[in-house]
């Protein structure tokens, strides 16, 4: 149970840090003119895979 | 300076932990919970734990930079003959003494083997060494962030030395472990892509390949092509000791064994962290190589320029942010763990066994955290104050303390496998080897065959030396008692063979480990 806990908190954190990630990027691109829609796709990318992580972690 | 999301990202990563730090302060009950995450820890966090802490931001940038100045071979500090024959040998001879004998810290155990003076020799030695190193290492992390984030140095150390500090105090070894885990995800996400990004900018593998001399490629080197430090006999019999010295004997490592569920989760973590190491040094040395292609006159200048170099020209906005908060979480996993072992044996070899004894559990537990927040201000201090000001002094220092490494292997070595080994030439032999390898190193070495010297050497002979003194002096002292040196000797109570399921079976994860190291070796040796 203990370390089922841990493992959820874990992968919690994980996938917050991938959602911050992403929805910094996001705004950034709508609020800067100069930097076009899905330019920033490689922190996207990096922030799926922290996700995805984050969401196996807990069937582990 | 860095674009604002960067800087949020950063941001929002301490944050998160320290919330994980806070929710882990529930699980603190007793010194067990706080020291040693309540001895429950399954063996893959511990295995990230124990490679995470393995890598340092001196790692992060260093590596990157001395391989994108001098290539490949100094890849062999991380593979097999510095981290995995190591790993492996702990696992199979040193972990099940400690952990049978149900100690909290190395000191404990040498108490049990040898005497209580050893033990305060071996703690105050610890304790010493770690806390310059833990300057060291919130140093090297504050410097090169101020330079990339742009903040001023003290703020860039003090942010990163008070988060760290925080969730050691919260949450003890469980909440250093989890987010241990946490960080070394996040590392190895940011190298994949940083090494992404480096190799399209090169060119791909075949860009690298023929922009470089062959020999950056190589892991084996003869001494006509490399340094006295990185030909064969140097990297695989030299830094053996230093391997041995680190992953048999150090507190700041085997305590995160102590934590493990069972004896084979314990050595099952140990041999696999050491494969997770071949990939993530591989990767680092090769975005070393493809700074050595892009940055040349950076290198030329200053080659631990070469990471940040890297991380700031080619990724874009975004996972900048993600890079360097990896390169905080590698000053961060080291740090967490010199705090938590350090304060393990001030609190359980002094504080208790000495000064403090038969108190409740929870008085131990804040009594830990008390000298968590001690030891901060005190590697906060040395790095701040001490290491600006002497620096080059204090490099020298660390390259003595070396010396005393594998000395102290030998004494613990000979603890476990030789029987007859008492406590009064294990003190003169620690303290004559170490002192031996100094003066080798300093004054005779470079003289005597300065083509040849490394100081890997000195550790050998220091080891050595220790070793004789016990073996010859332990003859002339009364041997301890079966009695006392049951479970602690090798082979002194019925070993029962492990049935254990085939994932967490470390005989079959040391094939695996040896495997990969000598076709690694064998690949960068006679293919590349």
């Amino acid at each position: 149970m203990e370390e089922m806990n841990q493992k959820k908190a874990l992968g919690i954190s994980l996938k917050a840090f991938a959602v911050l990630m992403v929805a910094v990027c996001l705004i950034y691109e709508m609020v800067t003119p100069s930097v076009k829609f899905l330019s920033l796709w490689f922190s996207y990318l990096v922030g799926a895979v922290l996700y995805a992580i984050g969401f196996l972690m807990t069937f582990v | 300076m860095l674009a604002w999301p960067d800087i949020v990202i950063i941001i929002g990563y301490f944050v998160i932990v320290l919330g994980l730090g806070a929710y882990l302060t529930r699980y603190i009950k007793s010194q067990e919970d706080f020291f040693l995450a309540g001895r429950k820890m399954p063996w893959w966090i511990v295995a990230c734990s124990l490679q995470a802490t393995d890598i340092g931001p001196e790692t992060y940038i260093g590596v990157t930079g001395i391989v994108a100045a001098s290539g490949l071979a100094w890849l062999n500090y991380d593979w097999l003959p510095a981290c995995a024959i190591p790993c492996i040998i702990s696992a199979w001879f040193f972990v099940r003494h400690y952990r049978r004998s149900g100690v909290y810290t190395i000191p404990e155990f040498i108490e049990r083997r040898y005497n209580a003076p050893m033990r305060v020799l071996w703690s105050v030695l610890f304790i010493v060494v770690r806390t310059l190193t833990l300057g060291v290492v919130i140093y090297t992390m504050a410097l090169p962030l101020s330079l990339i984030v742009g903040w001023p140095w003290w703020l860039s150390l003090l942010v990163a030395a008070g988060v760290t500090g925080a969730y050691c105090f919260l949450g003890g070894l469980t909440g250093v472990m989890i987010t241990d885990v946490l960080q070394f995800i996040i590392m190895i996400v940011c190298a994949v892509g940083l090494i992404i990004f480096s190799l399209r900018e090169v060119g791909g593998w075949e860009g690298l390949h023929s922009a470089l001399p062959r020999q950056m490629f190589h892991v084996v080197l003869s001494r006509t092509e490399g340094t006295a430090d990185t030909w064969w006999g140097a990297m695989f019999i030299g830094t053996l000791s230093l391997g041995l010295a680190y992953w048999c004997t150090d507190q700041n490592t085997l305590q995160r064994t102590f934590a493990c569920r069972s004896d084979a989760e314990a050595r099952t973590a140990l041999v696999v962290g050491s494969i997770i190491k071949y990939p993530m040094t591989f990767i680092w040395g090769l975005v070393g190589l493809c700074a050595a292609v892009l940055f040349a006159d950076v290198i030329a200048e200053n080659p631990d320029n070469a990471m940040p170099k890297i991380v700031t020209s080619l990724l874009p906005v975004g996972t900048v942010g993600a890079a360097i908060t990896a390169l905080y979480a590698a000053g961060m996993s080291s740090c967490d763990s010199l705090l938590t072992s350090m304060s393990t044996v001030l609190t359980r070899d002094i504080y208790q066994r000495f000064l403090v004894k038969n108190k409740p559990d929870m008085h131990y537990v804040w009594a830990g955290r008390a000298f968590i927040i001690l030891i901060l201000i005190c590697g906060t201090l040395f790095a701040t104050v001490v290491f600006p000001v002497f620096g080059a002094a204090y490099v020298a220092w660390q390259s003595v303390l070396s010396y005393i490494q594998f000395p102290l292997f030998a004494t613990l070595a000979l603890g476990i496998f030789y029987k007859k080994a008492t406590a009064l030439p294990a003190f003169v032999g620690l303290l004559t080897g170490s002192v031996s390898a100094f003066v080798l190193d300093r004054f005779v070495g470079p003289v005597v065959m300065p083509y040849w010297w490394s100081f890997v050497w000195a550790g050998w002979a220091g080891g050595v030396l220790t070793a004789a003194i016990i073996i010859c002096g332990s003859r002339f002292t009364k041997p301890y008692s079966q009695e006392k040196l049951k479970g602690l000797c090798w082979r002194t109570i019925e070993e029962k063979e492990e049935t254990t399921k085939l994932l967490i079976d470390w005989r079959l994860w040391s094939i695996v480990s040896l495997i990969v190291g000598v076709s690694l070796t064998l690949i960068f040796w006679l293919v590349l």
